[in-house]
């Protein structure tokens, strides 16, 4: 809508400033789909403002309008989280993942255990620059023949054997660079049963 | 106090579980942007409903590929997001449908015995 469909100011501006507020939560969305959004939203703007009754003032039914409407990131966080993950799992982007897992973390409280595995994938690429830094601190520990522990330990027995030394880098690059596919590829599996199941709860 | 708050709390849950049902058998019967598609679901179900709620909705069954959806200009200037059945959404709602039917007979049955 343009500032020339409001006679009054005040009812124009309670219009902008709602759709600055669905801009800014649908920002980091493609251009296409932030215009597709801001259109739809605009749209149901403008046809639910022309059919409200015309007695009272522009500003009471801007408002009524936007209650009505609720308020913008009730119903975009859903949405924007799904896109972003969808996307993100397709192009095997983990920032994108990672940001797509929490927005949904926040609004729906799943994935948890996805996350974890991510994160463990995150703490691998720490011990490779650990390993680097602090070598004798870092790697796969054993003593007696009995395992300690695998990462970075702040205190070692001088019994304790470190096993790989600096294989240790090679091998962590590859076990996480092959569990970041396996788990993206089991998320992928999980996006589309939640699809399935979606379908099936509603046969239920 | 209790029984109001469970009871707000089931109409609520039941609400959303059927508003994906009405829109589809409603975009069964035409192509529809959202306000229209609001403004009919009040209609005939009396339901009061967060705007917003729906266009969730909408969104979720179209990545699921039950609907479609066209942009047409319109002399206002401002275009409207037409929504529209699929071939795979119009067969999946004649499942669900069937389902329906099937389990308000069972359901009523069962309250007609209770209250018998």
């Amino acid at each position: 809508m343009k500032r020339s469909d409001f006679d009054s100011i005040e009812a124009y501006k309670i219009y902008a400033n709602y759709i600055a507020q669905v801009n800014d939560i649908i920002s980091m969305l493609p251009k296409d789909d932030v215009l597709d959004i801001i259109n739809e939203i605009d749209s149901h703007i403008y046809e639910s403002f022309i059919c409200n009754k015309p007695i009272i003032s522009e500003e009471e039914r801007i408002k009524t309008v936007i209650c009505n409407l609720g308020a913008p990131q009730s119903y975009l966080k859903p949405v924007i989280a799904e896109r972003q993950l969808r996307k993100a799992i397709n192009k095997y982007n983990i920032l994108g993942i990672l940001r797509g897992i929490f927005t949904l973390l926040l609004t729906g409280g799943q994935y948890v255990a996805v996350i974890l595995a991510y994160l463990f994938i995150l703490s691998g690429g720490f011990l490779v620059i650990a390993k680097v830094f602090y070598p004798a601190k870092t790697g796969l520990f054993i003593e007696d023949g009995n395992f300690i522990g695998l990462g970075y330990l702040a205190q070692i027995n001088t019994e304790a054997i470190e096993l790989l030394g600096y294989w240790l880098i090679p091998v962590l690059i590859v076990s996480c660079v092959i569990f970041y596919f396996f788990m993206t590829f089991i998320l992928k599996k999980i996006m589309g049963i939640k699809i399935k199941l979606n379908l099936k709860n509603r046969r239920i | 106090m209790m029984n109001e708050k469970f009871i707000d709390n089931w109409t609520i849950q039941l609400k959303k579980t059927i508003l994906p049902l009405l829109i589809l058998n409603m975009l069964k019967q035409d192509q529809l942007y959202g306000y229209l598609l609001i403004v009919k679901i009040k209609e005939c179900t009396g339901f009061e409903i967060t705007e917003g709620t729906i266009y969730p909705i909408l969104n979720r069954l179209k990545e699921d590929g039950w609907l479609d959806s066209k942009w047409v200009e319109q002399k206002t200037g401002i275009p409207r997001k037409y929504y529209i059945l699929t071939p795979d959404g119009n067969n999946m709602l004649k499942e669900l449908n069937v389902n329906w039917n099937s389990i308000i007979k069972n359901i009523n049955s069962q309250l007609k015995y209770e209250t018998e």
